[in-house]
């Protein structure tokens, strides 16, 4: 039986040794291991900085737009909370977050140490590089070169782009016309007319100034924005609009009738007088195109 | 060059760059050692051989990515494991083990059932409980008392934690005790 073993063991040995001699079973080159490793490396880094990158921009976005200021509504403004919360870039960190620690179990380091302490560890490292860097101006250098339509931040456009859009159910901008139940407010996509009528039959007083800004919660009933809840924010609140407005060159706006010339506002007033601040001034003076 | 004097990190430098003859001292410090670890997952002896001529050759193609700072025995071990674990998936039956005298020995005093324990039943008690037992358990128990693995090699070769080493030896023993118990006092009901 030994025989038989020593006999099974010289067979094997001949059979390899005869195959790497003929050159049939080569040795691979250490220049593929090395690509290898470079580009495991290279992923690893490139998932960890982008997973820092999109949770820096999460933080500025909800920093610089009116997202976390509908939470001063209560419940209330949880709506328009979820309506302006950035899905987009979310997903990504996560996504990134999660190919991350994917590829650290791929590294040869990783085994020797427990998976959910790699997992804990990475996730902190990327939490707090990401909210060191959102303190400072680079995420609104991104900003500017996206809305400006230049540089590399064009990119992240789609990402941040959701901090000036229009709400159904929450709305931020400066007041540029105070009417008897009616405000008329610039935003970023253009001017906004916000119906008064629920507040006021609830007996709240209101005391508004020009150039003052609001933020308010309510419902979009065609072109009118009829407000349940509102109140004035500080200068420093909602940066991002705030440049939406005055900063950026504006986009086409979604509704051409939220950037009327005279002819049409001329004839929304005088509508407004007489019929009261209603949807069918502006079914009436919106221009044919 | 004598070459029971070169560790196998130095003589596979050597393979690497200018001989790679030496690759057959090796296969010879490796095959009966491989052999009898294999032989636990692949009872057949002709695909036994087939899986160990996989192992080398791989060993050998890979042979540039091996780090001569580390323990080869343990990198030629985690090829062989993977290998065990490919040719385990491929024929999804039930794998019996078998355990010789010496390893039977080993398992029953780490697991030290009880004395009066009638012997020849207790070592195919073992080894069906043995191969019952969950992959994750069974293979840090083998590489452990059969193969005298270390912790540290046994971490290396299934790239798990040591602590997770030292816990799955725990748990698998346990777990191969209380169903060696069970077993035992099923036989004592039929008796």
């Amino acid at each position: 039986m030994n025989n038989q073993k020593n006999n099974n063991s010289i067979k094997l040995e001949e059979k390899i040794m005869s195959g790497i001699k003929s050159g049939r079973i080569k040795l691979r080159s250490k220049y593929v291991f090395l690509s290898k490793k470079l580009g495991l490396s290279g992923a690893l880094s490139l998932s960890v900085i982008l997973a820092i990158f999109f949770f820096n921009l999460i933080l500025f976005y909800m920093k610089a737009t009116d997202n976390l200021s509908y939470l001063a509504f209560g419940k209330n403004g949880f709506l328009a909370f979820l309506e302006s919360f950035p899905y987009l870039l979310v997903v990504l960190f996560l996504l990134f977050l999660l190919f991350t620690g994917y590829l650290i179990t791929k590294t040869n380091w990783s085994y020797k140490k427990p998976f959910k302490y790699i997992v804990m560890m990475s996730t902190m490292i990327i939490l707090l590089v990401g909210s060191v860097l959102a303190s400072t101006s680079f995420s609104q250098r991104i900003e500017q070169q996206a809305f400006a339509n230049s540089g590399t931040g064009l990119f992240f456009k789609p990402f941040l782009k959701r901090g000036m859009g229009l709400r159904d159910s929450g709305l931020v901008g400066e007041i540029d016309e105070i009417g008897e139940n009616y405000l008329i407010i610039n935003t970023p996509s253009g001017k906004q007319y916000l119906d008064l009528s629920y507040l006021l039959s609830q007996q709240i007083s209101l005391e508004f100034e020009k150039k003052e800004w609001i933020i308010a919660i309510g419902e979009r009933e065609g072109d009118i924005f009829v407000i349940k809840e509102i109140r004035l924010i500080k200068n420093r609140e909602c940066p991002m609009i705030r440049r939406g407005i005055y900063v950026y060159p504006k986009e086409k706006s979604m509704n051409h009738f939220f950037q009327p010339n005279e002819k049409v506002r001329k004839c929304l007033h005088g509508c407004i007088e007489i019929n009261g601040f209603s949807q069918s001034c502006f079914e009436k003076c919106r221009p044919v195109k | 060059m004598n070459l029971l004097e070169l560790s196998d990190e130095q003589i596979i430098e050597v393979v690497r760059i200018e001989n790679k003859g030496l690759y057959s001292e090796i296969i010879k410090r490796y095959q009966n050692k491989l052999s009898h670890y294999l032989r636990k997952f692949v009872y057949n002896p002709d695909e036994l051989e087939d899986v160990l001529q996989v192992v080398f050759v791989k060993t050998y193609k890979n042979l540039f990515s091996f780090n001569t700072n580390k323990k080869f025995s343990s990198w030629i071990y985690k090829i062989a494991h993977n290998e065990a674990i490919n040719h385990i998936k491929k024929n999804s039956t039930n794998h019996q083990i078998s355990l010789d005298k010496v390893e039977y020995q080993i398992i029953d005093k780490s697991v030290n059932i009880d004395d009066d324990f009638d012997k020849n039943l207790l070592k195919e008690q073992i080894e069906n409980s043995l191969s019952l037992l969950k992959l994750k358990y069974q293979e840090p128990l083998i590489l452990f008392y059969l193969e005298q693995k270390s912790y540290e090699e046994i971490s290396d070769i299934l790239r798990i934690p040591k602590n997770t080493v030292g816990t799955l030896i725990s748990r698998g023993k346990k777990i191969l005790k209380k169903n060696l118990i069970i077993n035992k006092l099923y036989e004592q009901s039929k008796e």
